[in-house]
């Protein structure tokens, strides 16, 4: 089924590459194994993330688009749904069958329908609306929740450290 | 963990872990013969089973003869126990460890001694529905996060925890490289080995996806099935061993008094080489069907077995879920080949689908900023489309750069 993958992890690249959404630039890291993707998002406008260019890495598993990849922000990023180490927690990276806790409904978890795009798509909407009741980070959901200001600072100074300045 | 086997290894896997529930065709004509006899005994057997699950609820859990006429109920249906050694039960915070041959082990263990039952998710899930006192240890969150739930599940709890540490049912001829997770809790470790054996009839008592039920059947069938269960020396960690030295410790214990081979795969390799299994027979029943094509190409297409052509237009559809079955059917006419197939309907869909991909994505683009880095061509080469991924990244971050310095006037 290796082949089926890199088949259409090759159509998803031709796709983002011609015709990416605003704000998203994704491909591999390096032809040689096309399971391994390098991904670089801006924070969405009028957000506290507005500005900053955050790169993430995407590994793929053998038989995608059947099991999902997994996503890791590769910059230092302070939001409740992303672990501190950077794995990225949402719905949509989850099969339907390990959710133990039954707290996602499978619609909005992974299934071959969805794509690159769609995850990368899901992650900018999650910069700009965190969800803090499935929180990855607790530091951060609890920021968010009680310090909103505290909470923005961090992030100006995230979006500064992303660019480079 | 991505291990990479040579096949002497894969052969390994193969003989720990029972695929089948009979071993040899020898043994199916006196099973035949012994059936009638069997499904008789089965049912004697259930009604004092019956008898038995009574008793256990009803009879008080101090009551000093409760395990004791259990144990003799359960020696009548033909599961006798025996034991060697005493666990130690001084200290109550312990946590017991065991191997893992049938899906009876817990029901077992807990019967000669209470256990709550700890489940990682995801392997264990064959034991979700005992009826035995459980913790069940989420899979989605963080290592660390886990071992500090699972310490202030410890603390509630009275009795000592019942881990299965190789997270996966062997047949009982190997040791898996155990899982770290009960050896960070920092508790003292009572290691428990457990050996079945069936008498007469050789029917592995457990298969990697048998259920428990299934399993307790046979052994209300099967005249006499033995489980040994040896309780080994409470362990604890050395002040400057490492949490993988001490479960290598522990592991290399239990298989020498099982007179067994540690083996240095875990539980990962296993589902790896089951996923690999399944793949290779998808693939040899897939050839097969090619050849059957051919032949039939010959004789014209559309004596195409229906039942077949269903089966690759759901593979198509596996991978391009978008697709339209019609289409992916006429596409499939002309090939007969599913890998075929799904390059056609790629190269295809590629030029069509810039218009449709931007009616879906559209109403949470409008999120992003207003720019977008899009490359003219996808080139013919890897190099070429790197050298534009690359190009474009960079492009990206000067325009955030220079964006950002306008805006904050730097």
């Amino acid at each position: 089924m290796a082949g089926s993958a890199l088949k259409r992890l090759m159509a998803e690249y031709k796709q983002l590459t011609l015709n990416p959404p605003e704000g998203i630039i994704a491909g591999p890291v390096d032809e040689e194994n096309f399971f391994e993707w390098e991904a670089l998002i801006m924070g969405p406008q009028d957000t506290c993330f507005e500005g900053g260019v955050f790169p993430a890495r995407l590994t793929f598993p053998s038989d995608y688009p059947l099991s999902p990849p997994k996503m890791k922000f590769t910059c230092e990023i302070f939001h409740p749904n992303i672990y501190a180490d950077g794995r990225v927690c949402i719905s949509i990276l989850h099969a339907p069958g390990d959710d133990p806790m039954g707290y996602e409904t499978s619609a909005e978890r992974w299934s071959p329908v969805q794509s690159v795009e769609k995850i990368l798509l899901s992650v900018v909407s999650m910069l700009s609306e965190p969800n803090d009741e499935s929180a990855a980070n607790v530091d951060a959901a609890k920021t968010w929740r009680d310090d909103r200001k505290g909470f923005e600072e961090i992030a100006r100074v995230t979006v500064r450290k992303s660019l480079g300045l | 963990m991505t291990q990479i086997f040579n096949s002497g290894a894969r052969k390994d896997i193969k003989h720990i872990i029972n695929f089948e529930r009979l071993t040899s065709y020898g043994l199916i004509a006196p099973l035949v013969l012994y059936l009638p006899f069997g499904l008789a005994l089965a049912l004697i057997r259930c009604f004092i089973f019956l008898h038995a699950c009574l008793l256990f609820f009803l009879l008080p859990n101090g009551f000093f003869l409760k395990r004791g006429i259990l144990r003799v109920m359960l020696t009548v249906i033909g599961l006798p126990i025996a034991t060697q050694g005493e666990p130690r039960v001084n200290d109550k915070k312990r946590i017991v460890i065991s191997n893992h041959i049938t899906n009876l082990d817990p029901f077992i263990l807990t019967l000669l001694h209470p256990h709550v039952l700890a489940i990682e998710f995801p392997s264990l899930l064959h034991l979700k529905n005992m009826p035995s006192k459980r913790i069940e240890i989420p899979s989605d969150k963080d290592y660390s996060e886990a071992i500090k739930i699972l310490k202030e599940k410890l603390n509630g709890c009275a009795e000592p925890v019942l881990f299965f540490p190789e997270k996966v049912k062997t047949n009982g001829t190997g040791c898996l490289k155990f899982s770290h997770l009960p050896f960070e809790l920092d508790l003292p470790i009572q290691p428990v080995t457990i050996q079945a054996k069936r008498f007469l009839f050789n029917v592995n008592i457990s298969t990697f996806s048998s259920s428990i039920f299934e399993d307790f059947l046979w052994c209300l069938i099967l005249p006499l099935t033995l489980f040994s269960v040896k309780y080994l020396p409470v362990t604890e960690k050395k002040k400057d061993e490492t949490h993988e030295e001490f479960a290598s410790r522990v592991q290399v214990n239990m298989a020498k008094s099982l007179s067994l081979q540690a083996l240095s795969y875990t539980y990962t390799d296993i589902s790896q080489y089951i996923k690999e299994r399944e793949r290779a027979k998808v693939k040899t029943s897939s050839s097969e069907k090619q050849v059957k094509d051919i032949s039939e190409k010959n004789q014209r297409s559309e004596l195409l077995d229906a039942s077949e052509f269903q089966k690759m237009v759901l593979q198509v559809k596996d991978v391009l879920p978008d697709t339209p079955v019609a289409y992916i059917e006429s596409e499939l006419r002309k090939t007969c080949d599913v890998d075929t197939t799904i390059t056609n309907i790629l190269e295809r869909k590629s030029e069509t689908s810039s218009e449709t991909a931007e009616n879906t994505g559209l109403s949470l683009r409008s999120l992003s900023e207003g720019q977008s880095f899009k490359a003219c061509k996808f080139g013919t080469t890897a190099k070429a489309r790197q050298l534009s991924f690359a190009e474009r990244k960079q492009a990206m971050l000067e325009a955030a750069r220079l964006k950002y310095r306008i805006k904050h006037g730097l």
